[in-house]
């Protein structure tokens, strides 16, 4: 297949540049200078003479040489600005000043099916992401650059660890089984962002979700289509949302060389608060002659560090107690990230051919000690038009990344690193766990403890967690144009990828001393052919677009593995050398046939309709239920056009409203009741066996309950818009409420596993999400050369279970300790877990201030409960871009407000007796305010015991049982980016080889205000992108922050 | 002409096009069929899956149970976790979720497997229904009331009702009257690939008799009258009576093979035990009787002596480890030993629930501790004969006690033979209360643990769950 497709690569290559022609021209030579409204010079505006394809760019000093008869018309334009026009006079010299657009908003943009629109004749609301943007502080995450900078959108990184996922969710969670991540469309075509991970919440690490394999220098625009009208086209695939990625392609006449270079340095952005007073001990006692000793001992409630107390070490060495309160950050490396980019790009025949070839090398030092990840991204896009009606396009890019080190969060793996570093007593030389190995080369030296808590050292050395990551996608369009208004387009997308997974726990590591290793392979593929047909055409008044089409769409995904078990050689990984190999493998293909239509109709510019139809056939479904119809119609209505409405004040409005109806189908094989022969079988702390047993085979019934009869999902959603300018467009207004209900959800209900099935697959209940989005431009300043932008966004989404058919609650992932993410009838998708005992009053209702203790003074759990939302109540970005000259300043910070966090880490911390809240005052045995005792009869009295010790307070106040004591507010403000850059001036530059040359300095997730959760970033989700859950932290990595410069040059 | 051109292309295009979308749609359907299952299975096949696993939840989630019985105690991390009541909640809804899915939702699919594809093989089913019953055993015994007659049926009972504990005890009983009577059928059923008893049909109808007599002594405890002549009726039955007929899993030291605490041990100590540490009251009861058997269970402290760890409590410097020899590969999952068959009879014996009164169940409790003994032969914890010899002698005769002290004797040699079947030895205590046992430090308890919380799992999908269970809410069966 590849090689099949690789000569037709060459082949459209060869077709692309070999049609070079060379132009020729007689005329006076018209030179002038482009400025623009604050007298900057405009670079980069087009100059062509009308009627011709004849044309040239202004340089970066906004001069331009044209050749041009007299009497021939100049046509001046540049995105955002007004056109200018001039006829040729007997002046060689003309001089233009643009002024932004009062229509600035006339901008295309790239819709469903790679679609081109104009942003003023949509019925929907869409978001546009523009090159610039991620430039500014160079992410190697496209989706990290886009926080703060989108509304309608929720985006969540994993907390740190190299590669790990960021999430992103569209208006909300509209599913709440399966995953809600929006499809992905580059150039047309969609590809894969899957979540790539290895593993559960045990110990699972989390590389990534593979969106990020887009290079972010490569994107010409990104635009996230929001309602299900705008994405209706896509049809099943369209309910979460679309992100539509156009790349660079070549511009301008000749080619361009650009470089770019990125460095920055990466550390912790918020390590815990410690105590760094008390050492390791129970009560303030720590004394080996009675038996204590560091392995077994509690780790912070001995006596003072300052005591003197002499203890054994982890390495057999004695020691007297002395505090490091650096132990943590000596135990993380400074981090890194470079980036280095490379592109030659440019036109040729007139801009009939054009091309685009680009290399991105990204490599990022974690801030785990041998954690990294390497990307190299190789990208062709070329686009030639072989004859007034033929005209093709084609990209191909190949990406291979490679992560090491990756980390396992969760609990219950001896990997997982964050609980160990973190749990450290405060007398500990991070030095004592070197060495970590003995010379024999599997005995681990300075264990933590034998209850599987392993030198963290000897982790991040001898255990690795690896995926290699090698993928290619593109696609190969021809636009056929037999007669004028008529063009059909075919194309063919193609996306596969392979990743290497292995991980390793290497012999000695305790909990699995005779070793084992895990490697498996994901092949992933998806084929997408398209073929469109399109009529455009104008009758006086009415301009009208009618679109049919066929996609045909087919995903498989392909894992095989071994897990092998007992190593005889210690490093080597084969399953030859292993006493138990348990060989695992997972298959499934989809398909999706479509057919659509889209008619477009507009009236005067200034009154559009938009219908659309698409009708899928899924593979997945029920033979005789498996035709489904999506309808949408969108309609947009520019009334400042309509009345004539253009003042000074005042200067564009528009109206926009739309209804789609689409819906969604599920993944393979889940109507058939399936037999599984089953490889092995399950034991609690690592002790799983193998099948065969005593030589018998194994199979077992399926574990879901399937539904022969599933029917497709059905989400309708309405949207309404307003878009308004104001002088002179210099402040924008965007606006847009929405209402989706989803329903008929395809979900694999949990069931009640005394029924024999832990889910049972069925059509469930009715999900809604309501919001409201508004996006702000301001240009404040417009002044001597002198600029300042403000963009604002403001997102609020609310998502409620409307119907849970006879469900009381609907869990959506859980963890451990009985905390769920879940969702009652009538309720947004909240947090559950225990709360401490509440008093109850007659009618058996909660009496909500009223927390109870026991006989030793201490709260105690009580009932499983509702802990908050973990939806935010809003989200906003702001983003400021100051510029002068040639100096740019431009900071981007963003709001999450509301929601809560659940925190392994913070319940750990206090648990152990090492965060600093726990050391205050350790003598006090106060009595814990506002608490009640339960008399037994019904009636409570006030609370008059104080706490037995404050160690006992506290492991029981933090303990991770009880959820409520760990569950904080989640709001925060971030300073995601900061970036001041400065571009020399052709004097500057000189003789220069160079077309530009500018310097930056940059800070990405610079600081952290405003938040109310102690130790840890509360941006952070143990479950990675393809989970519904959230609002839980389980032993994450810190996330980090970054300062360093760039440099980027063009020739 | 030219026209006429164009509109014949469009036409073949048209055509072409709705060509396609005809193959398309044909060829969406017949891909959705798994190419790694299969729709049916030759019942038998889904035993494996359902012993082994049901074992490995017996021998290492349930590995607590084993304090909860304190005849073993953990000195650190997980371990004293288990010592102090904290169970954390993947052993409560691990085992749940595994026994009533994995194992027997399996089971109740190898009846329906038996009554559509192989009818003739009803053995097969009366396979089933013994696992069936064992399994609700082990369940009712660690959560008290469960889900018993409604489970199983998802379409009917989405939210299955749970039975009071001697509803389930009694279906127990049941379905060890269903197999039985299958199994006494002289018809034409093989048993094939048994990883129990290698097909021996006797040895199945023995094990039932021996489940059923153990369920029928829970209930004597509550409503003597009521089961008696039943107790009697399987006193006279066919029961494990030799340790050769026990119902145990075997495992090996096969690679894969082996037993789960043996795998434990070896991942996390090398193959040495490390935070096991004897239980109290086992070991005093033991010191008390001169038991030849400490030094099968246990390691000598320091001293040469034999000392066991409180629950709870930390310092272990002169405390007794548990014995490797008790944690091999292949260390079986003991199901329904022929000692244990011997202690009820005599148990019931002394009790007068069956006949023969003390000098009958003297007989049997010599038996049973002979047996007990004689388990250990051919191991590294084999016990001299001397010894054995010295022991049995230095016991007195039960029928020359009062009934309450002779029972004691039954009770505490009983629960000595369990060493190392946590969840028997624990609900031994719960119903004879034979040793007194602490409640253990810094747990918070005020009671020892009689039962685990309902699995969460559970708890978030069946409205119909019993909620403000406590741990140490008693089981029915307990006086």
């Amino acid at each position: 297949m590849k090689t099949k497709i690789f000569k037709l690569l060459i082949f459209f290559i060869t077709i692309q540049f070999g049609t070079i022609q060379y132009i020729y021209s007689q005329e006076n030579n018209i030179t002038g200078k482009v400025i623009d409204e604050s007298s900057i010079p405009a670079s980069g505006v087009t100059v062509i003479i009308k009627g011709t394809r004849i044309g040239v760019q202004t340089d970066f000093d906004g001069n331009y040489s044209i050749k041009a008869n007299q009497g021939q018309v100049l046509v001046f334009s540049y995105l955002g600005m007004g056109a200018e026009e001039r006829t040729v006079g007997a002046s060689t010299k003309i001089d233009v000043t643009l002024y932004e657009d009062a229509e600035a908003l006339n901008e295309v943009v790239v819709t469903a099916m790679g679609i081109e629109r104009a942003e003023k004749t949509l019925g929907y609301a869409v978001s546009t992401v523009k090159s610039e943007d991620f430039e500014e502080a160079r992410e190697t995450d496209v989706l990290q650059a886009l926080q703060g900078k989108v509304s309608g959108v929720q985006i969540t990184g994993g907390g740190g660890g190299v590669g790990t996922s960021t999430k992103i969710t569209v208006r909300g969670l509209t599913r709440i089984f399966g995953d809600n991540n929006p499809l992905w469309v580059i150039d047309g075509v969609p590809i894969s962002d899957d979540n790539s991970s290895d593993g559960g919440i045990s110990g699972g690490a989390n590389y990534g979700n593979r969106a990020q394999d887009i290079n972010p220098d490569d994107i010409e625009t990104l635009t996230v289509l929001k309602g299900a009208s705008a994405a209706a086209l896509y049809g099943s695939r369209a309910s979460n949302g679309v992100i539509v990625v156009t790349t660079k392609k070549g511009k301008g006449k000749g080619a361009t060389i650009t470089y770019s270079s990125t460095m920055r340095f990466d550390t912790p952005l918020r390590l815990p608060d410690f105590q760094n007073s008390y050492g390791p001990g129970s009560l303030g006692v720590y004394s080996e002659i009675d038996g204590d000793n560091i392995q077994d001992a509690s780790k912070g409630w001995g006596p003072a560090i300052s005591s003197g107390t002499t203890y054994t070490d982890y390495a057999g060495n004695l020691q007297t107690f002395t505090s490091n309160p650096d132990l943590q950050k000596d135990f993380y490396d400074l981090g890194s990230t470079r980036v280095n980019s490379f592109s030659i790009s440019g036109t040729s025949n007139e801009g009939k051919n054009n091309y685009r070839v680009s290399t991105s090398y990204s490599s990022n030092e974690g801030l785990l000690p041998g954690s990294s990840l390497d990307r190299l991204n190789l990208g062709l896009k070329a686009g030639s038009e072989l004859s007034d009606k033929l005209s093709s396009e084609f990209s191909v890019n190949y990406i291979n990344t490679g992560i090491d080190g990756a980390v396992a969060t969760g609990a219950n793996d001896p990997n997982i690193l964050t609980s160990i570093v973190n749990l450290l007593p405060r007398v500990t030389n991070i030095d004592v766990f070197k060495p970590w190995v003995a010379d024999d080369g599997v005995t681990q030296l300075s264990p933590v403890d034998a209850d599987g808590t392993n030198n963290p050292y000897w982790i991040v050395n001898e255990n690795q967690r690896t995926a290699d990551t090698e993928r290619f996608f593109g696609n190969v369009a021809l636009t056929y144009s037999p007669v004028n208004h008529f063009s059909m387009l075919g194309r063919v997308g193609y996306d596969t990828y392979n990743t290497k997974y292995f991980r390793n726990n290497h012999k000695g590591t305790i909990g699995l001393l005779e070793g084992n290793y895990r490697q498996s392979t994901t092949s992933r593929n998806e084929i997408t052919l398209d073929y469109i047909a399109t009529y455009d055409n104008s009758f006086e008044d009415f301009d009208v677009t009618l679109r049919g089409g066929v996609q045909w769409n087919q995903r498989t995904t392909d894992i095989i593995g071994n897990l092998g078990t007992t190593l005889t050689i210690p490093e080597l990984f084969s399953p030859g050398n292993v006493e138990s190999n348990v060989p695992f493998n997972n298959y499934s293909q989809t398909r999706i046939f479509g057919t659509f239509g889209d008619f477009t109709m507009t009236y005067k510019k200034w009154l559009t309709l938009n219908a659309t139809a698409r009708n899928d056939w899924s593979s997945t479904l029920p033979e005789n239920n498996n035709s489904y119809f999506y309808p949408s119609v969108a309609l947009s209505f520019v009334f400042s056009d309509a009345f004539n409405i253009d003042s000074n004040i005042f200067s564009y409005g528009k109206l926009r409203t739309n209804w789609a109806n689409v819906g969604g189908d599920t993944s393979a094989y889940r109507l058939d009741y399936l037999y599984t022969p089953q490889s092995s079988w399950y034991g609690q702390f690592s002790t799983s066996g193998t099948f065969p047993f005593g030589g018998q085979l194994a199979f077992s019934g399926p574990n879901s309950l399937p539904d022969a009869y599933l029917k497709p999902e059905n989400q309708l959603s309405k949207e309404i818009g307003i878009e308004l300018g104001f002088f002179k467009n210099r402040f924008t207004v965007d606006a847009t409420y929405y209402k989706t209900n989803t329903t008929d959800q395809i979900i694999a209900l949990s069931t009640s596993p005394s029924t024999g099935y832990s889910s049972a697959w069925t059509n469930l209940g009715e999900i809604s999400n309501t919001g409201f989005e508004l996006q702000l431009g301001i240009k404040l300043i417009r002044a001597k050369g002198f600029k300042w932008d403000l963009n604002y966004n403001f997102t609020t989404n609310e998502t409620i279970i409307e119907d849970l058919g006879d469900l009381e609650k609907y869990t959506l992932a859980s963890t451990y300790n009985g905390l769920t993410v879940a969702a009652g009838e009538g309720e947004s998708i909240g947090l559950y877990g225990n709360r401490f005992a509440r008093a109850v009053d007659e009618n058996g209702n909660t009496i909500e201030d009223q927390i109870l203790v026991g006989s030793t003074g201490l709260r105690y759990e009580g009932n499983t409960e509702r802990l908050g939302d973990i939806m935010p109540d809003f989200t906003m970005g702001l983003t400021s871009v100051f510029s002068y000259k040639g100096w740019r300043l431009s900071t981007t910070f963003d709001w999450k407000e509301g929601g809560v966090l659940y925190s392994q880490t913070v319940s750990n911390l206090r648990t152990s007796g090492l965060a600093a809240e726990t050391a205050v005052d350790r003598e006090t045995l106060f009595v814990d305010p506002n608490t009640f005792v339960d008399n037994g009869d019904g009636t409570y009295s006030e609370n008059t015991t104080p706490i037995p010790n404050v160690q006992s307070y506290w492991t029981n106040y933090s303990a991770s049982r009880i959820h409520e004591s760990n569950t904080f507010d989640a709001t925060y403000i971030k300073w995601r980016e900061l970036a001041l850059s400065y571009s020399l001036n052709k004097n500057q530059l000189g003789s220069t080889p160079f077309k530009s040359l500018r310097f930056s300095l940059q800070g990405r997730n610079i600081a952290l205000f405003n938040t109310s959760i102690p130790h840890i970033d509360p941006e952070t989700n143990l479950f990675g992108s393809s989970s519904n859950g959230g609002g839980i932290e389980y032993n994450g990595l810190p996330s980090t922050s970054s300062i360093g410069f760039g440099v980027n040059v063009q020739f | 002409m030219k026209n006429t051109i164009i509109k014949t292309k469009y036409l073949f295009l048209l055509s072409l096009i709705i060509f396609s979308l005809n193959g398309c749609t044909d060829d969406i359907t017949d891909i959705n069929e798994d190419p790694l299952a299969v729709t049916t299975v030759p019942p038998y096949l889904l035993f494996p899956e359902v012993i082994v696993n049901m074992s490995s939840q017996r021998v290492i989630e349930f590995a607590g149970s084993n304090m909860h019985a304190q005849q073993w105690a953990g000195s650190a991390g997980t371990w004293r976790s288990r010592s102090r009541y904290t169970l954390g909640v993947p052993s409560v809804n691990n085992a749940w979720t595994n026994w009533y899915t994995t194992c027997l939702k399996n089971l109740s699919l190898v009846e329906l497997l038996v009554e559509k594809d192989y009818p003739e093989d009803v053995y097969i089913t009366a396979q089933a229904k013994i696992l069936e019953g064992f399994i609700y055993s082990n369940i009712t015994q660690v959560w008290g009331e469960v889900p018993f007659t409604q489970a199983g049926n998802p379409t009917e009972y989405p939210n299955p009702e749970f039975d009071s504990q001697e509803t389930v005890m009694e279906g127990i009983v049941t379905l060890m009257d269903e197999a039985i009577a299958i199994l006494e059928q002289d018809i034409d059923s093989d048993i094939v690939d048994d990883l129990i008893f290698d097909g021996d049909k006797e040895a199945w109808i023995r094990w039932a008799n021996s489940i059923k007599l153990k369920m029928l002594m829970f209930m004597a405890n509550i409503k003597p009258t009521e089961v008696s002549d039943r107790l009697q009726e399987v006193a006279n039955s066919a029961l494990i009576l030799t340790n050769e007929q026990e119902a145990k899993l075997k495992y090996s030291s096969e690679i894969g093979n082996e037993n789960p605490k043996y795998t434990f041990i070896n991942n996390y100590w090398g193959g040495n035990v490390n935070l096991w540490y004897a239980g109290s009251p086992l070991v005093n009861l033991m010191n008390d009787l001169d038991d030849p058997r400490r030094a099968t269970y246990f390691d000598q402290n320091v001293n040469g002596v034999y000392v066991g760890l409180v629950q709870g409590y930390t310092g272990v410097t002169l405390t007794s480890k548990i014995n490797v020899n008790n944690i091999l590969a292949d260390t079986p999952d003991r199901y329904s030993t022929a000692s244990e068959t011997y202690f009820l009879l005599a148990d019931a014996a002394a009790n007068g629930y069956i006949s023969g009164g003390l000098a009958q169940a003297n007989t049997w409790f010599l038996e049973g501790v002979t047996l007990a003994l004689d388990y250990f032969d051919g191991s590294l914890g084999e016990i001299s004969q001397t010894d054995k010899d010295t022991y049995i002698a230095s016991l007195p005769d039960l029928s020359t006690l009062t009934t309450d002290e002779a029972l004691d004797y039954i009770n505490d040699q009983h629960y000595i033979s369990l060493f190392g079947n946590g969840i028997e030895a624990w609900n031994l205590w719960k119903r004879t209360k034979s040793v007194d046992f602490d409640i253990p430090n810094l747990s918070g308890a005020s009671d020892i643990i009689r039962r685990y919380t309902y699995s969460s799992n559970e708890a978030a999908a069946n409205i119909n769950i019993p909620t403000e269970v406590t741990i140490e809410d008693p089981m029915w069966f307990e006086k």
